[in-house]
């Protein structure tokens, strides 16, 4: 009888150590499941966040090209630069190109105009060589730097005096507003 | 007698207690990234709203109007600084939302320095109201950009804003028939529940009695002159104010410009700038919309004398 009740406990003493064996391993392979959904989510996660900041990226490129070119359809309204409608002051324009106080005022990287007929010499305009000149560097933004650069045509006109009586004088003109798109 | 019962295991309790934590974290990063997203979208819709205000534009035209309808209620933050060369705005949004807070902190603001934003430092809504018209002091210095999201009801209102309102067929201002959820503005003081009262002072020389006078809301007075009427009823008297003083630095460096101008074509044809100079000096000792009579003043000899140029700086 002592010999069966020995016999017995050693049994369950086998069967205890393949039970916990089975536990561990259950553990383990409970523990190694969860760290593989985790790194799935953290995956997926990571997936949608750059599909996400591609989006937003493209989204805020869009902004910045829709800004650029309604600005250039529109700048010309504004009065520093207006002679009318689609019209800008030349006679202005070399006093406003370059003024200090304008820096950073408009959100893009640079406003140009350029005279498109007649045709003029290849100079910047200023002062001395004014009206006998081509293009203005109306403003400069250092925070921008441009890449892309939209356009559109306006009437450049000035005052000339013609046989003792000044005449507003219109010549054709394309003003272009840069941006950036990186 | 057999007891039955259930085995707490260790499995259990590690799937539990691991579980638990996946699920929090998985609901945290969830909570985040909907307050992020939320974030980007608010600062999309404001850059968005900022590029609908560069047509404003009204070029020859006496103004501008339009609405927007939003996807969900909106809350749009307008905040105004009068420091630095011509000042700025900041324009955020918050949108409503049934995930989360209802109102999340608004998104990142907007600056923009060459736009004149008027209505109040918070306004909130589904369809957002904004029309235009300039700020002329004789020349048009800008336009003024008016956003509502209130309907509103003109008692009394002289002919010229009754124009002003068809011409622009703005549909959140009543001129009769007002309901009780409007906002009533009381012209030369008459009418029920007036929320706002517009004082005409103009009595010679005048095209209608409204040409200048205050405003009073909230008990206090502001004072306008011109389209300046619509900006004080629309915004609040903090962006109210401090706009008209960025609108006097913007005159105040444009008048410096054609300053330059009017020297430039004096030989050509004698153009005049004695009341150019005139409008700096006083624009620079500008404190608030009370000094904005004097202005005027100056404006109407500077018109007088841009009319007589043979060449006209506008």
């Amino acid at each position: 009888m002592w010999i069966m009740v020995g016999q017995k406990m050693k049994n369950f003493q086998i069967l205890n150590c393949l039970n916990k064996r089975k536990a561990q391993f259950k553990i383990q392979q409970m523990a190694f499941m969860i760290l593989a959904v985790i790194l799935l989510f953290v995956i997926a996660l990571l997936f949608y966040l750059s599909i996400q900041q591609k989006n937003l990226i493209n989204q805020s490129l869009n902004l910045r090209e829709n800004q650029a070119v309604i600005m250039s359809r529109f700048i010309s309204d504004s009065s520093e630069f207006s002679c009318g409608s689609y019209c800008v002051d030349t006679d202005r324009m070399i006093f406003l190109q370059n003024r200090s106080v304008y820096n950073k005022f408009w959100p893009v990287s640079y406003i140009r105009i350029r005279k498109i007929y007649p045709e003029y010499n290849n100079e910047e305009c200023g002062i001395a060589n004014y009206p006998n000149c081509s293009f203005f560097n109306i403003y400069e933004n250092s925070n921008i730097e441009s890449n892309v650069f939209v356009g559109s045509f306006v009437a450049l006109c000035r005052y000339e005096k013609i046989q003792d009586s000044p005449e507003r004088i219109c010549e054709i003109g394309k003003i272009t507003v840069g941006y950036n798109t990186n | 007698m057999e007891k039955r019962g259930f085995e707490f295991s260790f499995a259990w309790l590690f799937a539990l207690l691991v579980g638990s934590v996946i699920i929090f974290l998985a609901i945290f990063a969830t909570m985040n990234l909907i307050k992020i997203n939320r974030k980007a979208t608010d600062t999309f819709s404001a850059k968005q709203l900022t590029i609908v205000f560069e047509p404003m534009e009204v070029g020859l035209a006496e103004g501008k109007s339009s609405y927007a309808d939003l996807d969900s209620e909106t809350r749009i933050y307008n905040i105004c600084y009068d420091d630095g060369g011509f000042g700025d705005q900041e324009i955020s949004i918050s949108t409503k939302s049934g995930l989360g807070k209802e109102w999340e902190n608004p998104g990142v603001p907007i600056s923009i320095k060459n736009k004149y934003i008027f209505s109040s430092k918070i306004e909130q809504g589904k369809r957002v109201y904004f029309f235009s018209k300039p700020f002329k002091m004789p020349f048009k210095v800008s336009e003024m950009i008016f956003l509502t999201t209130n309907k509103y009801c003109f008692i009394n209102a002289p002919e010229i804003v009754r124009e002003d309102i068809s011409g622009l067929n703005l549909k959140n201002i009543k001129l009769e028939n007002c309901s009780e959820s409007d906002i009533n503005v009381c012209f030369g003081g008459q009418g029920k529940d007036c929320k706002i009262l517009v004082s005409g002072t103009c009595l010679s020389d005048c095209e209608s009695n409204f040409d200048y006078g205050y405003v009073t809301k909230d008990n206090e007075e502001i004072f306008y002159t011109g389209n300046l009427i619509y900006s004080a009823i629309f915004s609040d008297n903090e962006v109210y104010e401090c706009n008209v003083k960025r609108l006097v630095k913007r005159l105040i460096q444009q008048s410096l410009l054609y300053l330059d101008e009017a020297n430039y074509l004096s030989a050509k044809c004698g153009t005049g700038s004695s009341g150019l100079s005139q409008i700096v000096k006083t624009g620079a000792s500008f404190k608030d919309s009370k000094d904005l009579i004097l202005i005027k003043n100056i404006a109407k000899e500077i018109e007088y004398q841009n009319d007589l140029a043979q060449c006209g700086l506008w």
